[in-house]
């Protein structure tokens, strides 16, 4: 039974009179501890794909299987079950909870869930151990850069063990030095620790470090099974000529 | 509270940094709810200290806290009330001061006739006291008093309103004589001499009231061993109804008993309406606060719509997101509220230990001064007005933070 199992999704926005088809029958399948990037354009409909696998919006229509289980009619606490359970996010712009320094930002969602201070204390600060957080555990978000902001958010999506984590643009909003080391502390816990990631971007470049990558262009899948290298390729290709 | 305690204080904390976040908004919204709390808790005190002062001054001052005469006493007072008369029973007397909650009982006869000073007279409303009970019963009488009040040892020496003795121009030891009507019909006139002048702050009792002693009274009238009216002291003013039952009780149909607030219904009336009119105003301060409330806690959740988006991603379910923004605004009025309270306990207290504040009726010179008083009765409501209005006014805000849809949150700027 695979992770995620997506057949025929598709997403309309109702934007007054007009209908927007962000999805028009997206089929994706993931496994367990893979790495995948969802590359596309600007536009093309990665955040859409992304929410509706993290149970935050609803498809259209077609059918989504989470674990073995159809999450398409399930109601909202439901699904923030589910989410607190199984999914991880990390977000473009970070989306810290500003109120709340690096270890409450980090254990809110195991507290949400009623899970203990004491005992979550230990599993805490090795997940911002394993992000390189240690020396800031006290700071509040507006005094990290944009990197260590998103090293916040990547402990926040680990902490709760979940099954999946979905990284929308998780890089966009830093310089290419700290993006690729976020990519690479996203690699190195997806390789350590089995950590299923869905990455989406629209980045070229980060590409080189991924696994597998799917490309999505106005709302369908243009090449769900290419190879990393085989993009680099092909995209080298398009670049010089 | 609504789930465990990991997540209820994980909120609380929420809903209490929030409140810090925004230290200008936060602090005009607790401004808000404090200066209404403060106000009213100030007002409050004030107006009941001088609606109690009021009450006391009638009680204590000028009628007793019961009167009791004979039966049908009450219709004809104005007209006859000498027929509607009493025996000075000291039996009578010790049979109602053993009543429970009676403090001091005291005979009084009660007559109108004329003051002369020799040259001219006026109508007058005499009251024949027995001093020693009279003044034990009306404890604050003679505060208001120049000279010396009515006494056993002056036989004829009469305390009377300041400004009839001025429009007779009698001066203190000066003498007059009282004319009435005997029971029996016959005009009778006797002797006086001036020993005290009063001014309460009655326009009609310092232009019209008199007091002698209840023997020269008694002769005047050609009642000797009679009095018209009983007037009682109770040790507890707010115990006044059911001890008024009680000698009711006791003393059976051939007399009548009224306690103050049916001798003078306008005290009664005026403390009323002065609660009205404190209510209405701390309503104002009410609706004040909670406005400020609602515009505060919108603002919040328009700024912090994709913080809320996130929280919801995360797994935070939407009652617990509008138990945060109650929180919140709990949180802020229980502040600002507090504080206040703090602030208006601790002056009220501090004016009240100096004496409360001098104050005078229109065109008197009697000083009272009205002692502001902070019974349950106020503070109660006034905590539970504000913090039920506050949270209500945090309803809409935080149902309209809940129904967010997370996707749309998470997009917001
Ligand atoms: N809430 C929405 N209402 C209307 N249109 C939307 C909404 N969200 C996304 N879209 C449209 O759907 C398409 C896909 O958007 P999105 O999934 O955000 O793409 P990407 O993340 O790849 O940039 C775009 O055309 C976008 O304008
Ligand atoms: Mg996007």
């Amino acid at each position: 039974m695979s992770l995620v199992e997506i057949k025929g999704v598709t997403k309309t926005y109702q934007l007054g009179k007009t209908e927007v088809s962000a999805l028009r029958g997206v089929d994706l399948t993931l496994e367990r501890g893979e790495f995948t990037v969802v590359m596309g354009p600007s536009g093309s409909g990665k955040t859409t794909l992304l929410n509706i696998i993290g149970c935050l919006d609803n498809a259209t229509s077609g059918s989504y299987k989470l674990d073995g289980e159809e999450v398409g009619t399930r109601d909202f606490n439901d699904l923030a079950e589910i989410r607190n359970r199984k999914i991880g996010f990390i977000f473009q712009s970070f989306n810290l909870i500003p109120v709340l320094n690096v270890i409450e930002n980090i254990e809110f969602p195991c507290l949400i869930r009623g899970e203990n201070k004491k005992e979550l204390r230990e599993r805490v600060q090795q997940v911002a151990r394993d992000v390189g957080l240690d020396p800031f555990l006290k700071h509040k978000p507006d005094e990290l850069s944009g990197g260590q902001r998103q090293r916040v958010a990547i402990a926040r999506a680990l902490v709760t063990q979940p099954q999946l984590v979905l990284a929308d643009e998780p890089t966009a909003n830093l310089d290419s030095v700290t993006s690729d080391q976020i990519i690479d502390l996203m690699l190195h816990l997806n390789r350590e620790k089995g950590v299923t990631f869905l990455f989406s971007t629209h980045d070229p470049r980060v590409m080189q470090h991924a696994r597998r990558v799917v490309r999505i262009q106005d709302g369908v899948m243009v090449d769900g099974s290419g190879s990393a290298q085989v993009e680099v390729d092909r995209l080298n290709a398009a670049q010089h000529g | 509270m609504l789930q465990d305690k990991e997540h209820d204080m994980t909120l609380i904390r929420l809903a209490f940094r929030n409140i810090f976040r925004n230290k200008a908004r936060s602090s005009l919204t607790m401004g808000a709810i404090g200066f209404g709390v403060l106000m009213t808790l100030l007002l409050g005190s004030f107006i009941l200290g001088l609606g109690s002062a009021m009450i006391d001054d009638t009680i204590l001052g000028r009628i007793g806290a019961l009167q009791v005469h004979k039966k049908g006493y009450d219709e004809v007072k104005d007209s006859q009330p000498l027929d509607y008369d009493l025996p000075a029973d000291p039996a009578l007397m010790a049979q109602i001061a053993r009543i429970a909650g009676v403090r001091a009982v005291a005979p009084r006869l009660v007559f109108s006739g004329l003051i002369s000073n020799g040259s001219q007279s006026t109508m007058m409303l005499a009251m024949g006291v027995d001093p020693k009970a009279e003044y034990q019963v009306l404890t604050t009488a003679k505060d208001f008093l120049q000279g010396k009040a009515v006494t056993e040892e002056s036989k004829n020496g009469a305390l009377i309103g300041k400004d009839l003795a001025d429009a007779l121009e009698l001066k203190l030891g000066g003498a007059g004589s009282l004319q009435a009507a005997t029971k029996a019909g016959q005009q009778n006139a006797l002797d006086l001499e001036l020993v005290g002048t009063t001014d309460n702050g009655n326009a009609f009792e310092s232009k019209r009231q008199l007091f002698v002693p209840l023997a020269y009274a008694q002769e005047l009238l050609g009642m000797p061993g009679r009095l018209t009216e009983i007037v009682v002291g109770v040790t507890d003013r707010d115990e006044v109804e059911a001890v008024a039952a009680r000698v009711r009780q006791a003393l059976g149909p051939t007399y009548e008993v009224q306690t103050w607030a049916q001798l003078r219904p306008n005290v009664q009336d005026v403390v009323d309406f002065q609660k009205m009119v404190l209510g209405a105003i701390c309503l104002v301060f009410l609706v004040i606060a909670i406005i400020g409330v609602v515009n505060t806690m919108l603002m919040s959740v328009m700024e912090r719509t994709r913080e809320i988006g996130t929280m919801m991603a995360v797994g935070v379910k939407r009652r617990s997101i509008s138990l945060m923004f109650l929180l919140e605004a709990v949180a802020m009025s229980a502040l600002g509220g507090g504080l206040a309270m703090t602030v208006a306990l601790i002056a009220i207290r501090t004016i009240a230990a100096r004496g409360g504040i001098p104050a005078n009726a229109p065109g008197s010179t009697a000083v009272y001064h009205i002692v502001p008083i902070t019974p349950v009765g106020l503070i109660v409501p006034t905590l539970v007005a504000t913090l039920l209005g506050t949270a209500l006014a945090g309803v809409y805000p935080a149902i309209r933070a809940s129904r967010l849809r997370p996707v749309e949150a998470l997009r917001a700027t």
